[in-house]
C-alpha cells in the first residue's frame, strides 16, 4: 500500500538537470531583453523574442511564479517589478529564470527560482547590485556558480557581500506520506544501526533531538505506541518524526508482526524468482545465523505457502522454518518491505439486524464501521488480538472482511 | 468539486486588431463557492483525534492557500489572459504550456490559414485553453490530445462564430453571460467544461455538424468506484498485454450504451456489444461476431479506454476470488445502498465477508443458500453457459442472484481473482545468473517446437497473432506466431522423442537430476508432458493460460504439476495485467 505511491511517483519522469540560466530584463529602449545566459547562446534571441510574454509579463503577472513550456524549452521564471523613481521608466523589471529539458520534471526548481528573486529584489534595494553596472557584471559568474552546483551537488552557498549569501537547496518532492498510527511499525529501509548518544558528532549533534531519541528504538519489531511508550517520547511526537522519515524513504511502515497475521503473495513475488540479486539480498535478510544461509527454494516455498486464511503460525507448523534457518520474522519483514507479499486486514462490521436488540458492547461497536481493522481496534482499546476475536466471533451481527 | 477536472476554459484568439478574448468560462468565480466545496471535503465522520489536531489545521491553511491562488489565477483579467494565450505564431500548432504558480494552463493553438476561410477574414490564430490545478499530471496528455482534436474542428468554422462572439460588449451584465445565451459555441465550450467536470466524458456536435467526442479515461473509470485511480498508461499496458483467452465485462447497461452511440459508430462495435457477455473469451466474441481477432482486441480496448468495460477472465466455475485489497468495507459507503437498490433484501457487506477467503464460483454455486430467481437485464448474457474446460456446464442449475452479484462485484472492482502460478525451482540452490541468460536464450527455441507439435489449431488466428507481437513481446508468442509461419513442424516433436535424457537438455545437470528423482519422471508420457509445460514454469503464465497455449485440460495440468510438485513451487495472486483496474488513489 505504501510502495505502490512511491512507485507511482517514479514512474511519472525523471528530474531535469538546469540547462541554462538566464537573466532578463526589461531595457528602456529596446523591451525585453537577455542580458546575461549562461551557457552563452542556450536560448535564441528568436525563442525569446516569442517567449518573452511570460518572461517579462505584464503586471498582473508579475511576483508570480510562471513556467512556460514551449519550442522544446521548459522555462521556469518569477518575474519581478520595483517602483521606484530613480529607474528610467519608474520602474526595474527583470527575472532570473531557470530553462530546463521540455519533457522532465522541475517542480523541485520552483522554490529555488522564486527565492532567487528575493535575493535579488534584497540586493537591489541595499546596494542597488542590480540597477549599478558594475556589480550586475558580477551577475554571470554567480549564475555559472548556481548552475554547476545545483545540477553537480543539488546546493549551493554562494557569499556575494557582506550582508549576502545565497544559500539554495535542491528539495526532492515527495508524495504526501500516509498518516502514521500506533500500531504502524516503522523499519529502516536499508540497513543502519543507531548511533549512540556518546558517539555524536558536530552534525549529529544538530539533528533533531527526538529523532536521536527514538531512532535506537526503530528495528522493525517495535511498534509506534511502544516506541514512544519506551523511548518516554510523546506519541504525536514520535509519529510526527517518523513521518517524516517516511517522506525522505529512510523508514517504511509495516504492520505488527503478530503469528496470527496473515499475508498474501502479490504479483511482484515474481521478481524474486527471476533477480538473482534480489534472491540474494533476501537469503541473506532472512537467514537466522549468518554462517549458514538457508537454501532459495525454502525461501520461496515459505513464501508462496502465505496465502489468505492461513496464518503464520499455520506456516510455521506446516514448514519449520527454524529447521530450514530461516527467520520468520525477517522473512515477512522482507517480503512487506519490498512489497513481494501483502498483508491480510481483518476487517470486523457490525450489521443490525431489522430487530433491534440492546447492543451488548457499546464501547466497542463504534469501532465496526468497516474502517478499522483488528490492528487499529487492538491499540485503540488495549484488547489482545484473541479477546477481539472472541468479542466478534460471539455476536453474530459482527461480520468480518479480510482485505 | 472534484480536482482531476479542469477549472476552467478560455478562447482566445489574435488577428490584426490584435489580441482578443473571446469567451471564458466560468466568468465569475466567487469565494462562496469555493469555501463551500473545502467544508465539503472535510470528512464528517472523521474521528478528531487531539494529539492529530496540529497538524491538521497546518495542512489546512496550506491547501487554503493555494486554492486562494487557484482563484486568483481565474480572476485574471480578459488583457491579461489574452496578452498570454494569443502566442506568437511561431508556437501554433503544437503543445502550449504555461503555469502561473498553482494552476497550469494548456492549450493548442491553432493558426488559421487564409486559404481555409471562403471570406477573407483577419483572424490569424485561435487557442482553446484549459485551466488545470497543478498536480493533476495524469489528466495532461490526453487533455491535450482532445484539445486537439476540438481545435482541428473548429478551425472549420471558426468564422461564423467569431462574429457572434464579437457582437455584445458594451452592457451592464457580464458580455460572456450574452454570449452564452446567443453564440452556440459559447455554450458547446461551456457544456464542455461542465461535463469535464462532472463525468469526465464530453459528446457533443458543434453547429449540428461535427461530432466531438472524448473522455478522460482517468476520471471517467471512477464512475463505478470512486476509490479506483488509474492511469491511462495503465490502461495502455493492460491492452497491450491482452490475450485471447481474456474476457471482456461490460461495466454499462448494454442498451444505454446502443442508445448513446454515435450514428456513425462502427457496426462491428454494435454487433460486438450486443452479443458479449461475461463468460466468453474475446476469441469465442471474435469467432462469434465474425471479427479477426485484432478487431475485437482494438474494439474492447476502445470500451476499455471510454469506461464501458473492463478486462476480466470469463467466468467459469474454477476461478476463484477475492476481495480486492481496495475494496471500501466501510459501513457507510456509497456502494452499500447502490447494491441494496439492485439486490433488494441483500447485504453488500456480508456478501464480501464471504470472499474473505479465496472462494471458487463453484463454492458460491453450493445451494446451501436457496435460490431465488429474479430476472433482470444482465441475466440474458450471464444465463448462457459457464465454460469449463470444455465441459458446458449450465448456469440454470447454478443460484442465479449469486452470480449476479459477483458480476456486479467484478464491474466495482470489488473482487479479484487469483490465479495460480507454477516455478519450476527443483534444486536448492539458487538459479545462477549465468544459468538464467542461458535459459532466456534458449526458451524460444524450445517454444517453438513444443508449441509447433500442438493438434491446436493456429491457422484459424494465426494471422492476428502477427498483430500482437509487436505489443508484448513475450516469448511464447513469438514463439506461437513463428510456427504458425513455419509449416509442417511437428517434426521437430519426434526428433526430440527418444530419451528422457535429451528431453531436459536445456537445464544444468543438478537440475536435471532433481528433475529425474521424481518418481513421475519414470514415466515417459508424465515426463513428455512435464517437459512441454516446462517453459510456463517460470511465474509468468497462470494456469489458464498454459491450459489454453497448450490445449491441455484443467485435470491434466493440475496432475502433473501435483505429480512434480517436489521440483515445483505454485503461487497464487492476482494477475498483473488486470490489477490495473484495481489500483488505488492512494
Amino acid at each position: 500500500m505504501f510502495n505502490s505511491g512511491c512507485h507511482y511517483y517514479q514512474t511519472q519522469s525523471q528530474e531535469s538537470p538546469i540547462k541554462c540560466i538566464l537573466f532578463s530584463e526589461f531595457h528602456q529602449l529596446l523591451g525585453p531583453k537577455i542580458t546575461f545566459q549562461t551557457p552563452e547562446d542556450y536560448v535564441s534571441k528568436e525563442v525569446f523574442d516569442s517567449l518573452n510574454v511570460y518572461i517579462i509579463p505584464k503586471p498582473e503577472l508579475q511576483g508570480k511564479l510562471i513556467t512556460v513550456n514551449a519550442l522544446g524549452y521548459k522555462i521556469i521564471g518569477y518575474p519581478v517589478g520595483i517602483d521606484n523613481p530613480k529607474y528610467a521608466r519608474n520602474r526595474l523589471i527583470f527575472n532570473l529564470c531557470f530553462v530546463c529539458d521540455a519533457n522532465l520534471r522541475t517542480v523541485q526548481y520552483e522554490p529555488l527560482v522564486r527565492k532567487l528573486a528575493n535575493y535579488l529584489v534584497a540586493l537591489e534595494e541595499e546596494s542597488g547590485f542590480l540597477s549599478d553596472e558594475e556589480s550586475k557584471n558580477h551577475l554571470p559568474l554567480i549564475m555559472t556558480r548556481i548552475m554547476n552546483e545545483l545540477n553537480r551537488y543539488r546546493r549551493c552557498s554562494i557569499p556575494i557581500n557582506e550582508s549576502n549569501t545565497i544559500h539554495l537547496k535542491v528539495i526532492r518532492v515527495h508524495p504526501d506520506p500516509p498518516q502514521v498510527m500506533d500500531h504502524h511499525v516503522p523499519i529502516f529501509t536499508k540497513s543502519r544501526t543507531a548511533i549512540l548518544p556518546s558517539q555524536w558528532d558536530l552534525t549529529t549533534q544538530q539533528w533533531d533531538l527526538t529523532v536521536m531519541q527514538i531512532l535506537g528504538y526503530i528495528d522493525g519489531f517495535r511498534h509506534v505506541a511502544r516506541i514512544a511508550a519506551e523511548a518516554d517520547v510523546e506519541v504525536s511526537l514520535v509519529k510526527s518524526c517518523i513521518q517524516n522519515m517516511v517522506y525522505y524513504g529512510v523508514v517504511a511502515l509495516i504492520p505488527i508482526f503478530l503469528y496470527s497475521n496473515v499475508y498474501t503473495p502479490t504479483p511482484e513475488l515474481g521478481r524474486l524468482a527471476t533477480e538473482p540479486t534480489l534472491q540474494d539480498e533476501c537469503i541473506k535478510y532472512v537467514t537466522k545465523q549468518e554462517r549458514y544461509l538457508p537454501d532459495f527454494r525454502s525461501v520461496f516455498m515459505l513464501y508462496c505457502g502465505l496465502s489468505p486464511g492461513i496464518t503464520v503460525r499455520d506456516l510455521c507448523t506446516r514448514h519449520n522454518p527454524h529447521s530450514l534457518g530461516i527467520d520468520e520474522r525477517k522473512l515477512i519483514q522482507f517480503g512487506m518491505m519490498r512489497g513481494l507479499i501483502r498483508r491480510l486486514h481483518k476487517y470486523p462490521i457490525y450489521l443490525p439486524s431489522e430487530v433491534q436488540t440492546p447492543i451488548k458492547q457499546p464501547g466497542l461497536v463504534k469501532y465496526f464501521t468497516g474502517s478499522h481493522n483488528y490492528d487499529e481496534i487492538c491499540s485503540k482499546t488495549g484488547l489482545s488480538y484473541r479477546e477481539l476475536d472472541e468479542k466478534v466471533e460471539k455476536d453474530a451481527r459482527v461480520i468480518v472482511c479480510w482485505k | 468539486m472534484d480536482e482531476t477536472g479542469p477549472l476552467g476554459l478560455f478562447l482566445v484568439n489574435s488577428g490584426s486588431k490584435g489580441d482578443r478574448l473571446l469567451f471564458r468560462y466560468p466568468y465569475q468565480v466567487d469565494d462562496q463557492k469555493a469555501s463551500l466545496s473545502k467544508k465539503k471535503r472535510n470528512n464528517p465522520y472523521a474521528l478528531i483525534v487531539s494529539e492529530d489536531y496540529l497538524m491538521s489545521t497546518r495542512g489546512a491553511t496550506v491547501s487554503e492557500l493555494s486554492e486562494k491562488n487557484v482563484l486568483n489565477a481565474l480572476r485574471f483579467p480578459d488583457k491579461a489572459l489574452s496578452n498570454l494565450f494569443a502566442v506568437k505564431l511561431e508556437l501554433c500548432d503544437r503543445k502550449f504550456e504555461l503555469k502561473v504558480n498553482d494552476v497550469r494552463f494548456v492549450g493548442h493553438p491553432t493558426p488559421l490559414s487564409q486559404t481555409f476561410n471562403r471570406e477573407p477574414s483577419s483572424v490569424l490564430m485561435f487557442n482553446i485553453v484549459f485551466a488545470l490545478r497543478v498536480g493533476t499530471i495524469v489528466f495532461r496528455e490526453t487533455e491535450l490530445h482532445t484539445l486537439f482534436k476540438s481545435s482541428l474542428i473548429l478551425k472549420k468554422q471558426q468564422t461564423p462564430s467569431e462574429h457572434k462572439l464579437s457582437l455584445p460588449s458594451d452592457n451592464d451584465q457580464s458580455p460572456y453571460e450574452l454570449i452564452l445565451t446567443r453564440c452556440q459555441l459559447a455554450q458547446a465550450l461551456k457544456k464542455v467544461l461542465e461535463d469535464l467536470r462532472s463525468t469526465g466524458e464530453v459528446h457533443l456536435r458543434i453547429h449540428n455538424w461535427i461530432e466531438v467526442s472524448f473522455c478522460l479515461p482517468n476520471k471517467v473509470h471512477r464512475t463505478h468506484n470512486k476509490d479506483i485511480f488509474i492511469e491511462p498508461q495503465a490502461i495502455q499496458s493492460c491492452l497491450a498485454a491482452l490475450k485471447p483467452y481474456h474476457g471482456m465485462l461490460m461495466l454499462v447497461d448494454v442498451q444505454e450504451l446502443l442508445m448513446t452511440l454515435p450514428h456513425d459508430a462502427s457496426p462491428a462495435l454494435v454487433r460486438l456489444v450486443q452479443i458479449t457477455s461475461p463468460l466468453k473469451s474475446l476469441q469465442q466474441l471474435s469467432a462469434d461476431t465474425d471479427l479477426t481477432l485484432t478487431q475485437v482486441f482494438q474494439l474492447v480496448g476502445h470500451l476499455v479506454y471510454w469506461a464501458k468495460a473492463t478486462i476480466i477472465y470469463p467466468l467459469c466455475e474454477s476461478n476463484v476470488y477475492i476481495l480486492s485489497p481496495n475494496a471500501p468495507t466501510c459501513i457507510n459507503s456509497p456502494l452499500v445502498e447502490k447494491f441494496q437498490e439492485k439486490f433488494v433484501g441483500m447485504s453488500l457487506l456480508s456478501q464480501m465477508s464471504e470472499f474473505s477467503l479465496p472462494t471458487s464460483l463453484s463454492q458460491v454455486a453450493n445451494p446451501l443458500n436457496s435460490p431465488q430467481e429474479k430476472k433482470s437485464e444482465e441475466e440474458k448474457h450471464v444465463g448462457l453457459k459457464f465454460r469449463t474446460g470444455g465441459v458446458p456446464w449450465n448456469v440454470k442449475a447454478l443460484h442465479f442472484q449469486q452470480v449476479q452479484t459477483i458480476v456486479w462485484m467484478l464491474q466495482h472492482r470489488l473482487l479479484m481473482q487469483l490465479h495460480t502460478y507454477v516455478y519450476l525451482i527443483p534444486t536448492s540452490q539458487p538459479p545462477s545468473l549465468l544459468n538464467l541468460h542461458e535459459r532466456d536464450n534458449r526458451r524460444p527455441s524450445t517454444d517453438e517446437a513444443l508449441s509447433g507439435g500442438q493438434g491446436f489449431s493456429q491457422s484459424d488466428y494465426g494471422s492476428s497473432f502477427h498483430s500482437e507481437d509487436s505489443l508484448g513481446g513475450s516469448p511464447v508468442h513469438s514463439a506461437l506466431s513463428g510456427s504458425s509461419s513455419k509449416s509442417g513442424s511437428e517434426e521437430d516433436l519426434s526428433s526430440r522423442d527418444p530419451s528422457n535424457g535429451d528431453l531436459l537438455a536445456e537445464l544444468s545437470p543438478s537440475e536435471r537430476e532433481a528433475i529425474m528423482k521424481v518418481p513421475a519422471a519414470s514415466n515417459t508420457d508424465d515426463l513428455k508432458l512435464f517437459v512441454r509445460l516446462r517453459p510456463y514454469f517460470t511465474g509468468k503464465h497462470h494456469l489458464e493460460e498454459i491450459m489454453y497455449y497448450e490445449n491441455v485440460r484443467r485435470s491434466q495440468l493440475v496432475a502433473v504439476l501435483d505429480k512434480f510438485r517436489d521440483v515445483l513451487i505454485t503461487c497464487k495472486h492476482e494477475d498483473a495485467t488486470v490489477a490495473a483496474f484495481y489500483r488505488h488513489s492512494r
